[in-house]
């Protein structure tokens, strides 16, 4: 019998509004800075593989921060900027970097109603996800945090793994105080979300919004709304 | 004749919504630390001290960055916390800190009323603001970003100039079009912005939300509602 639910954040209950091109355009037109935008694919790439969140059990977060300020500075003077580039790069981050809990990521639709109903029907809930800083500040912006008894994060200091790892679903378990066959966990990624739950005798549901897995694993649906059906939580 | 509306931001347009206690104390709680909250005070003291009032031109966004920091590692340090202090000191800054894209700050009720008010009456409005960082990233999150002709903070490195420096309301003048004796600036704070703009021939008034500048300026409003009737000249 469920008794809690795990879910992934991002793409299962969060995605990003705009992308790293529409707030560079934005911002750029502010300081009247002409982007060399046939650079932008390649420089973009690079940033991203320098960036990549790297291995939870060395990693500092202030560290990182400084770190990712420098490295999207250098971004910023690929593209051709000269002035302000340091500040460019700031405005950059405060847009879309989870670093700076910047809160441009939107709920999907399902999320609310889904986690509320949930909660009604006596379900323990709990976010398990890779990430790269604490989700508290950012749930508590997006008005969730009350729902969940654990907010578990890779690169928080308290815990130091990520999934597929059984290390963070074994804290996730102790936080929320259940048993592995008391649990469902639900994500959109194969390997670490289907993967990293069997591993640990979690049932896997995963969440295929643009049915773009069909087929991969058995128990799948398209959109949260399905899950109290599916755990019977249906007070009707 | 009146075509621009300058404002002040801090206490003009908006404040932090809750103190630093109860946020320090839901933050800790979640990491099972004890606070030791005699020593609060003084650390607290300590923490704006360093965090406030550097001179816009010898300043640089990423040494900021690396100062604001080490001031808050060091003032949960020093109350206490032993384990986990630069995860502790992040969440704290992510509550609060405007250089990390906190949106912890609220508007006043009177504010996007009265700015939608004159900029439907065709006004042109900016923001003149003494803040650390360019304002733009804030007032987007708090949704009246695309009020503005012009946001204008002190240390943005295109301005470099604090109220009541006349540089940064000159600045704000040419960058909406418009002359001194063409606008009016708003704010809460005697010295910056009541002198400032006078000084550089801008009709100042005076925003005191609590009546406690009674008698200092002869223009003064208690509520940004007052504004589109005192600028059509009715009162």
């Amino acid at each position: 019998m469920a008794e809690a639910v795990f879910l992934d954040f991002y793409k299962t209950l969060y995605f990003y509004r705009r992308t790293l091109e529409e707030n560079l355009r934005r911002i750029a037109a502010r300081y009247r800075v002409e982007i060399n935008w046939e650079r932008f694919e390649t420089a973009q790439a690079d940033l991203f593989t320098d960036t990549a969140v790297c291995d939870p059990t060395t990693y500092s977060l202030m560290e990182s921060l400084m770190t990712t300020v420098k490295r999207e500075c250098e971004f910023i003077k690929e593209l051709g900027v000269q002035e302000h580039a340091e500040q460019i790069a700031w405005e950059l981050l405060q847009s879309g970097h989870f670093l700076f809990a910047a809160n441009s990521g939107t709920l999907y639709s399902d999320v609310v109603p889904t986690l509320g109903h949930l909660r009604n029907a006596n379900f323990k809930l709990a976010i398990v996800s890779n990430w790269g800083a604490p989700l508290d500040p950012l749930t508590e912006q997006l008005g969730i945090a009350e729902y969940f008894d654990a907010v578990v994060a890779s690169h928080d200091m308290r815990v130091r793994s990520e999934k597929p790892d059984p290390h963070i679903f074994n804290y996730a378990l102790a936080a929320v105080g259940v048993s592995t066959e008391e649990v469902v966990h639900v994500g959109d990624t194969y390997e670490a979300d289907i993967v990293g739950a069997r591993n640990v005798e979690i049932r896997p549901i995963l969440l295929d919004r643009d049915k773009t897995q069909t087929d991969r694993w058995k128990e799948t649906i398209q959109s949260l709304a399905e899950l109290p059906k599916l755990l019977k939580a249906d007070p009707s | 004749m009146i075509k621009a509306v300058f404002f002040d931001f801090y206490q003009t347009l908006g404040v932090w919504s809750e103190s630093l206690r109860p946020r320090l104390q839901r933050i800790t709680d979640r990491y099972g630390c004890e606070i030791d909250w005699e020593r609060y005070a003084t650390a607290r003291g300590n923490l704006y001290a360093d965090a406030s009032g550097s001179d816009p031109t010898a300043y640089t966004l990423l040494g900021t960055m690396q100062e604001i920091i080490e001031s808050y590692c060091e003032f949960v340090r020093t109350l206490g916390v032993q384990e986990h202090v630069e995860q502790v000191a992040w969440e704290l800054l992510q509550s609060e800190h405007s250089f990390f894209a906190a949106s912890a700050a609220t508007l006043y009720d009177d504010t996007v009323p009265t700015l939608q008010h004159l900029r439907d009456t065709g006004f042109k409005l900016a923001i003149i603001s003494n803040w650390d960082t360019p304002l733009d990233p804030l007032t987007e999150r708090l949704g009246i970003a695309h009020y503005f002709d012009i946001i204008v903070a002190s240390h943005d490195a295109r301005v470099l100039s604090a109220k009541p420096d006349p540089h940064i309301f000159n600045y704000t003048l040419a960058a909406v079009g418009v002359s001194a004796a063409e606008a009016v600036h708003v704010g809460d704070t005697y010295e910056a912005d009541i002198l400032g703009a006078r000084d550089a021939g801008i009709r100042p008034i005076l925003i005191d939300r609590d009546n406690t500048q009674t008698g200092k300026w002869d223009e003064t409003i208690q509520s940004l509602a007052e504004l589109p009737a005192l600028l059509s000249g009715r009162s």
